[in-house]
């Protein structure tokens, strides 16, 4: 049997065990983190639980876990240890993510189509009508200067002269009138089909939708965060991106 | 709107003209060497014609003829040339009288109820058109 003063000293001192235990803990430290995120606008969400935007934080010593995420951008999952008294600068930069980097490929591309779209058939067309009516010019001209010789073969009294007319004169009129008709034939059906190609463009350009850029780093970023409701309970946060126009 | 259907209509237009122009079709110009239409020379008549050459007088057979200008395609003033077949001269006739469509060719020699030939072509600027003969007989 123990003595009773000596047991009273063995829970005083197990009490003074547990005490310090006990302060030991609630004096655990904090440290401070600066976070330095390009670009500007970036978010993340703190151990898996909290969402938050701010660029300074005091957090108990050890490690943290930190997913960093920016609209177009990619997530950047990264940890860490939070030092007591300490303050820490977390300087991070995140990458386009690969759907913006081929959003913004889709989107250049449809930005140079309706460029061109919009101006070359219009171009086109005005090069098309000015070749045509410059070659329809030429061809009335030949067709002038083919009656101008059939006027003066009717008026010419010098056979020599008549000769000179048929053999040479007028086979060169007929062929200048067959190239000139036949560049009037062609650049008239050029002007008509870049016309109708206008025309075309404009219907396609009415109903051509701009591509949308549907990030789904946002939609699995805002999956991340857990919100406890306490007794083990919580709520995973989802955000829906619907586009407005 | 106007302005592209006139450029519509343009090419039709130039469609619709006239085509080439074929140079054998031209053939209706008597001063063509190629004139497919009727002989421009119309024998008048041809009698004896006494000229006199210093002292002498020579008698020649002379051959009137007229150029029928109803067939020119259009007023012309032109010479006729001459040639007979037979010897291979070549003279070159003025209107007798003077711009007038009549001609007067002396034929030496005078051989009556033979049927004296030559080839007569119109001509200007030193070129001949299409050749027509044409004949007369000195009826005794």
């Amino acid at each position: 049997m123990w003595p009773r003063r000596i047991v009273r000293l063995f829970v005083i001192g197990l009490f003074a065990v547990i005490h310090g235990q006990m302060s030991t803990c609630v004096s655990q430290s904090t440290g401070t983190v600066r976070i330095f995120c390009e670009p500007g606008g970036s978010s993340y969400v703190l151990d898996g639980q909290h969402r938050m935007a701010d660029r300074e934080l005091t957090l108990m010593e050890g490690p943290h876990r930190f997913v960093f995420w920016a609209p177009e951008r990619r997530m950047l999952d990264t940890t860490l240890m939070v030092l007591p008294n300490t303050t820490r600068e977390l300087r991070v930069q995140l990458r386009y993510s690969q759907e913006y980097i081929a959003f913004r490929h889709r989107a250049d591309n449809f930005t140079r189509n309706t460029r061109w779209l919009r101006y070359g058939p219009p171009v086109l067309a005005l090069g098309s009508a000015a070749w045509a009516g410059v070659s329809i010019k030429h061809a009335i001209d030949a067709r002038k200067d083919l009656d101008a010789l059939a006027d003066a073969y009717t008026d010419s009294s010098y056979p020599a002269g008549i000769r000179d007319i048929k053999q040479e004169k007028l086979p060169a009129a007929n062929k200048e009138l067959r190239d000139a008709r036949t560049m009037a034939y062609v650049s008239s059906g050029v002007f008509v089909a870049s016309a109708a190609a206008v025309w075309y463009t404009r219907r396609v350009l009415k109903h051509r939708a701009l591509p949308v850029f549907e990030d789904k780093e946002k939609a699995r970023f805002e999956g991340l965060a857990w919100v406890p409701m306490g007794a083990g309970e919580g709520v995973w946060m989802a955000g829906l991106t619907i586009p407005l126009r | 709107m106007k302005g592209w259907k006139l450029l519509a209509i343009l090419p039709l237009l130039a469609a619709c003209g006239k085509g080439e122009l074929d140079g054998t079709e031209l053939t209706d110009n008597p001063f063509d060497p190629d004139y497919q239409g009727p002989s421009v020379f119309v024998a008048d008549s041809t009698y004896l014609q006494a000229v006199p050459i210093g002292a002498d007088i020579v008698i020649y057979q002379a051959m009137a003829f007229h150029v029928r200008e109803d067939l020119f395609t259009s007023p012309a003033a032109y010479s006729v040339q001459l040639r007979d077949p037979v010897t291979g001269q070549v003279s070159v006739l003025e209107p007798n009288p003077p711009n007038s469509s009549r001609f007067a060719y002396l034929i030496g020699a005078p051989q009556p109820n033979v049927a004296r030939c030559f080839d007569l072509s119109l001509y200007n600027n030193l070129s001949a058109a299409r050749a027509d003969g044409l004949c007369v007989t000195l009826q005794q």
